[in-house]
């Protein structure tokens, strides 16, 4: 028996069970539902409301599969800032074998002047029963500091290169295509030396090759580290507006292997930029990427191009840098799908503890709406401090679901509420339901949680998460819920990117209609499959989709049967 | 006047009457009535016979003595011993004030605070309406350490006390007695003799944010612009009537309600402040952690609770507003918008609405009230960033960008605002701020006023609030 199969007769015994159990409990508490007017966007009162149970269910399996992989932050009671941020995962086919493999990073000590006995970054090789890990025989040997990781085919070669992000200079590994990696930051420019986070591959030109966006933090000496000390002269960890904030960098891809950095010169800045999280997407759907911008306690931003190449922050203007009340949040993560079915993508973004994260639903020309509390996002995640986030449908119901990583950045062991748990919510077609205690034993836990991406790594059609955690094993979260309807993408540009980032979809099937696009960058420190996952219901046997690839092109696919994945290559 | 005095007064009256149509007989009669009368007013007995003057008819001849009647002349000598005593006795108190003067003089010379106050409370009860008495009481049971002797002094003080030294006694009825509210009558007092006084116009401004009482902010704040005794901070506390707010306000609000326990004013802005410090708090152990959550779930109640004894408080109706409209909940926001019609004048009820309708897609309904808000507060940022949401589903992009860039300019003044140390120690470069913010929300004179201000504000290095 394959693991799909095992997979799909696991979902068997268990929507046996859920039959049974309901069935003999008719007391079971059910979600309750509301009916009345609906008070959100238009699009929303039109989608049917969610009927039936929450059935989102995550196995966590990174025993089982081998996974054995843990982010040392390398805190030591000195309270390091630089301590609390790491550090993420990203998924790619580096053997393209047609299995996922998961890229990792690694810390270790900050303070460390001798980087030649650092713990490095590791890859997994999904051997599809077990992963293995094959940092050794790669050859990447990424001995900083890691933050994040950032995976593209950048050089459109055909297999995926891995960026990764440090408190100090950035790598980039190519991707030899014969198992191995060979480092070219320098060589191709793009070893930023400042403290990096999130980054994200996108083509901002549309010339056809990736460029690259890396969110800068604050400037921070690792070797005189800066301590903090509260009212009462004990040691806390320090608030990020106590060091100066570092400028974003925009590496432009000139095709030859080389990149030039060109933020300043495209409008790519903005005051108080201490940026954890990044997405590229076509927000307002004129064809040309916007990037928008997590800033840590100061606006967000929201780049538009002007068509002219130039860039804008328009975030104030459109409604999407501060929370309804005008407070500026300390933003960490970012999510981004078509939550609300109205055609726009929507972002979701996490902050500190006491803050809410904050759900922006794009209304189009119209801007964007602060509809957290509207929604049911306000007050569950008001004693958290979020990370990394994923918005899909993880059970292909038609309904998006949102999960969250969580976990304070206060590691003095005084605070209970460091390691916290990790959250799910399920989209009712009003309000955001949390679902997290019925969505497996992982949401029990409680851990330090940071970057979080998504793909299917064990190729059964649903979206699986990588969390990464400090100081705790790295879940590998294996997708157990039932599947509705649902439908995988992966592009291959021969015009554009390789990777397809930036294709644009619009699914219809019956009455159904619904929007996706393949971003670059989102979650927190992380990077996704490039593939996309769509699920409805009600909609028939078949689908037709509308591609718009990012330099423009349209791409018709009439009748494609539901419940595959389809490799789409660029007319 | 008193009772002794009416009856003098009247005998007087009885007297001169007598003198001048010669009449005797019924004097007797009458001034026996007239005391009478008198004694019934002081025991509030009922009296006899009323006084009437027609009772004053028909006199009875009698002797005479150089041809005025006897008892003209016993009215006469008895008036005159009364006049004769008064006399002395003033003689007596002056002396007698001017010998305690100069004991006080020379005990406060020698610091012998008990003698002192000994001294200054003789010489009070005989010269009540000279403050400079109450004004040594004061000083001496200060030293002695008595603040509320010191204060009950200073209150007994006559309508001419000293502005200065009224100010004192609202320092001390604020910070020693923990008595806001006899501190705020004091400020008002001086305000009523002095209405340019910034001092106590400071003062006031500072006590109601304490409270987070914002009308009160706001009314003593253009109160003070009117009557010219604003000063920069004024339009620090104007701009920041809903939003600043005081790190040791729960902690003082408790002392004063450990005094008043259900006074209103005292009870509201400490529930108020304790709910806003629990959204900020981070545990520090389990138990904590336990507590917190706890008493995070009991916020509804409190407020739930407290709109039951105070249905018509402002800031308790505006606090539950803005947390249901956090929570998204418009039917809870509808019903106390229903509620609230006498808060037709407050810009926060006109907000509520606007989001009320703006989440229901009524978006010209939306625009109106923020226009009401706005009218009311014109620098309401909060108003112009909903406002700008409206402006952007309405299509308007123009307006909307008029208006996202006024509600971002204040909600970056808030935050400079909220994190000085002190309202006084803020930079200049916030009123150059605040003032190119008041032009943006046409408030032109607010915006030169600052101006002229500013050229002579040095933002103080001590943390220092009004005292």
């Amino acid at each position: 028996m394959s693991r799909s199969e095992l997979k799909g007769f696991h979902r068997s015994i268990l929507g046996l069970a859920l039959l049974i159990q309901f069935g003999c409990n008719p007391s079971t508490k059910k979600p309750t539902l509301e009916t009345s007017p609906t008070s959100g966007s238009d699009s929303a009162q039109k989608q049917a409301l969610k009927t039936d149970l929450p059935k989102i269910l995550f196995e966590e399996v990174h025993g089982l599969l081998g996974l054995d992989h843990t982010y040392l932050n390398g805190e030591r009671g000195q309270l390091l800032f630089v301590e609390s941020f790491g550090g993420g995962s990203g998924w790619l086919d580096y053997d393209r074998d047609g299995k996922l493999d998961l890229y990792l990073n690694q810390g270790g000590d900050a303070t460390q002047v001798d980087m030649s006995a650092a713990p490095l970054d590791q890859l997994f090789r999904n051997r599809g029963d077990r992963f293995e890990n094959v940092t050794a025989s790669s050859l990447i040997r990424e001995r900083g500091y890691s933050q994040g990781v950032a995976v593209a085919d950048f050089d459109n070669d055909g297999f995926d290169d891995i960026y990764v992000t440090n408190v100090g200079a950035n790598t980039l590994w190519h991707n030899c295509g014969d198992g191995t990696f060979i480092e070219i930051g320098e060589r191709a420019g793009v070893a930023d030396p400042n403290w990096s986070a999130s980054a994200a591959w996108f083509d901002l030109d549309l010339d056809g090759d990736l460029d690259l966006y890396v969110c800068n933090y604050v400037e921070y000496d690792l070797l005189h580290p800066v301590q903090c000390l509260n009212e009462k002269g004990q040691l806390v960890v320090c608030n990020p507006k106590r060091f100066e904030p570092t400028a974003d960098a925009c590496y432009i891809n000139q095709g030859d292997g080389n990149f030039i950095e060109r933020a300043k010169a495209l409008g790519l800045n903005g005051p108080d930029n201490r940026a954890l999280g990044v997405v590229a997407a076509d927000f307002n759907r004129d064809g040309l990427v916007d990037i928008y911008v997590a800033n840590d306690a100061t606006p967000n931003f929201l780049f538009m191009s002007d068509g002219t190449g130039a860039y804008q922050d328009r975030a104030k203007l459109l409604g999407c840098a501060v929370d309804r009340r005008g407070q500026p949040q300390a933003s960490m993560g970012l999510a981004v799908n078509d939550y609300d079915r109205n055609g726009f993508l929507d972002i979701y973004s996490t902050h500190f503890f006491s803050e809410s994260n904050t759900l922006y639903s794009n209304l189009g020309e119209a801007g964007f709406q602060d509809v957290t509390g509207n929604t049911g996002l306000h007050e569950p995640t008001l004693d958290r401090l979020a990370f990394g986030t994923v918005m899909q449908d993880f059970d292909a119901d038609g309904h998006m679901d949102l999960f969250v990583a969580n976990g304070h950045v206060d590691n003095s062991g005084q605070n209970p509420n460091q390691s916290m748990r990790p959250q799910l919510f399920s989209w009712t077609g009003k309000k955001w339901l949390n679902v997290s205690s019925e969505s497996g034993k992982y949401f029990d836990g409680r851990y330090i949680g940071r970057g979080v991406s998504q793909g299917d790594f064990d190729g059964d059609g649903d979206v699986d998460l990588v969390v990464t955690h400090q100081n705790k094993p790295t879940a590998l979260l294996r997708n157990d819920s039932p599947q509705g309807t649902w439908l995988s993408l992966s592009f291959s540009g021969t015009k554009s990117n390789r990777n397809g980032v930036g294709c644009c979809v619009t699914l219809t099937s019956g009455e159904v209609s619904l929007y996706q696009e393949l971003v670059g960058g989102s979650s927190y420190c992380s990077s996704h499959q490039a593939r996309l996952f769509f699920g409805f219901e009600g909609g028939d046997e078949t689908c037709d989709l509308k591609i718009r690839w990012p330099n423009g092109t349209l791409q018709f696919l009439a009748n494609l049967r539901v419940k595959q994945h389809f490799f789409v290559m660029e007319p | 006047m008193s009772w002794v005095g009416r009856c003098c007064k009247r005998l007087s009256v009885i007297a001169l009457y007598d003198m001048l149509s010669f009449h005797s007989e019924p004097l007797a009669t009458e001034s026996q009535v007239i005391v009478t009368n008198c004694l019934a007013m002081k025991s509030r007995l009922p009296k006899t016979k009323k006084f009437n003057r027609h009772n004053l008819q028909n006199p009875v001849a009698s002797k005479t003595f150089l041809g005025v009647r006897p008892r003209i002349w016993l009215a006469f000598l008895s008036i005159s011993l009364v006049g004769l005593g008064l006399l002395v006795y003033q003689w007596q108190n002056s002396s007698e004030a001017r010998r305690l003067e100069e004991a006080c003089s020379f005990a406060k010379d020698s610091q012998d605070w008990p003698k002192l106050e000994q001294f200054a409370v003789k010489w009070g009860l005989l010269q009540p309406t000279r403050f400079e008495p109450f004004i040594l009481a004061a000083q001496a049971a200060e030293q002695l350490g008595d603040k509320a002797r010191t204060a009950a002094y200073l209150l007994e003080m006559p309508t001419n006390a000293p502005v200065p030294v009224l100010l004192q006694l609202s320092y001390i009825q604020y910070q020693d007695l923990y008595d806001p509210v006899g501190s705020i009558k004091t400020c008002e007092r001086v305000l009523q003799r002095e209405p340019k006084n910034s001092e106590a116009h400071e003062r006031l401004l500072f006590f109601w944010t304490m409270a987070r009482n914002t009308p009160k902010i706001r009314q003593e704040a253009n109160r003070g612009i009117r009557e010219g005794s604003a000063t920069i901070v004024t339009y620090a506390y104007l701009f920041g009537a809903e939003k600043l707010r005081f790190k040791d306000a729960l902690e003082t609000n408790r002392r004063w309600l450990a005094k008043s326990p259900k006074e209103e004013l005292f009870l509201v802005p400490a529930v108020l402040s304790h709910i806003s410090l629990l959204a900020r708090s981070e545990p520090n152990n389990p138990t904590e952690e336990a507590d917190l959550l706890e008493m995070r779930m009991k916020v509804d109640s409190d407020l739930k609770r407290l709109s039951e004894d105070f249905p018509s408080n402002r800031e308790v109706i505006a606090a539950r507003l803005e947390r249901e409209m956090e929570r998204g909940n418009d039917e809870a926001v509808e019903i106390l918008l229903s509620g609230a019609q006498k808060m037709e004048d407050d810009n926060r009820l006109w907000r509520a609405k606007a989001w009320l309708h703006s989440l229901r897609g009524e978006n010209p309904k939306a625009k109106d009230a923020c226009d009401v808000a706005i009218r009311l507060v014109p620098m309401d940022w909060q108003a112009y960033l909903l406002r700008a949401t409206v402006f952007r589903q309405l299509g308007n992009l123009a307006a909307a960008e008029k208006d996202s860039k006024i509600g971002y300019q204040g909600s970056e003044l808030t935050q400079q605002l909220n994190s000085s140390s002190k309202v006084f120690s803020l930079e200049s470069n916030f009123y150059e701020r605040l003032a190119s913010f008041a032009e943006l929300c046409d408030q032109s004179k607010i915006a030169s006023s600052i101006r002229v201000q500013l050229k002579n504000y040095v933002p103080s290095v001590t943390p220092n609030e009004p005292k």
